[in-house]
């Protein structure tokens, strides 16, 4: 791993002796990120300390006027690639080179009938858990660039430093992330019965019913 | 792969090679982001202006992530294990905060 990379834009620009008040405050991100990737308390709380005693200990490596956030991040992940994704077991994942255009065939849902859309039905009624869970479900290096731009709000370019990829490749893994959300969230609509297009026959009956 | 032909055809509309239906669906995230040049976000607009079909497609998109950003449970770190890694930078040489 190497820290001394630094993440090249402004930011905090705390100093040594402010260790504690510059890193601190971002303890709940660092853990709300370390418990979807890990998906387990203990193990994040473990990243979440590791990542801490880390950037004291390279704190002199950080270059003032450059994202602290983003560096807090950076060890963070590299923590979580080194020594707990070799330990997960992972799941087998699907085959991603076809992912269905979930919008159209949404779109093509138009029941003459109904009043409203079918994406106002499905925007109204998307649940909580179904969020949560849609999220869970992404494969780990979608799941990844997915909570670090939606939820930490990072940049690109921020987010291609934490993960030492080019910003490219971001792009290409949040596309196909968002789309794996969307695609899991409409699954799940149409599992609940709130959307009918591709509702397993038996369910139909029953709402028709 | 898809994965690349998806971050290059990104690559091409941050450059600005015109927008046309098919680009709509990779321009729509990168508009979101913010990370559109002014340029292309405004060859984007035009398009959309004329286009119904990719406005309701931006539509659902925009309002289907914005619920994802707004109601994604964020978790928050344990009392205890502020504690555990305050004790443990502390023994690793941080000092108190001066009052």
């Amino acid at each position: 791993m190497n820290i001394a990379e630094t993440i090249h834009h402004p930011g905090q620009q705390p100093h040594r002796w402010d260790f504690q008040g510059a890193a601190m405050p971002y303890m709940d991100s660092l853990f709300n990120t370390a418990f979807r990737m890990a998906r387990n308390s203990e193990d994040a709380e473990d990243l979440v300390q590791e990542t801490y005693l880390k950037a004291y200990k390279y704190y002199d490596k950080f270059q003032e006027g450059t994202n602290f956030k983003a560096w807090l991040f950076k060890i963070l992940k590299n923590t979580f690639i080194n020594s707990y994704r070799k330990k997960q077991q992972v799941p087998p994942e699907s085959d991603f080179s076809d992912i269905e255009d979930s919008f159209e065939r949404l779109v093509s849902d138009e029941v003459t009938h109904r009043m409203r859309s079918p994406e106002e039905e499905f925007l109204a009624n998307i649940l909580n858990e179904d969020i949560q869970a849609a999220l869970e479900a992404l494969p780990s290096d979608f799941r990844m660039v997915v909570l670090l731009a939606d939820i930490e709000s990072f940049s690109y370019k921020e987010i291609a430093d934490i993960l030492g990829v080019p910003v490219g490749t971001v792009m290409s893994r949040l596309y196909r992330g968002r789309r794996l959300l969307e695609a899991a969230l409409l699954k799940f609509a149409r599992e609940h019965g709130y959307l009918r297009n591709g509702m397993p026959s038996k369910m139909r009956s029953q709402v028709q019913s | 792969m898809r994965d690349r032909i998806a971050g290059t055809s990104q690559i091409f509309l941050l450059r600005g090679y015109g927008m046309d239906c098919s680009r709509i669906k990779d321009a729509i995230y990168l508009f979101l982001d913010n990370e559109m040049g002014e340029e292309v976000a405004s060859e984007f607009e035009n398009h959309l202006a004329s286009c119904p079909s990719c406005a309701r497609r931006r539509d659902f998109t925009t309002r289907w992530l914005v619920q994802v950003r707004r109601r994604a449970v964020r978790l928050c770190a344990p009392d205890s294990l502020r504690q555990k890694v305050l004790r443990s930078l502390r023994s690793n040489g941080l000092e108190r905060l001066s009052p």
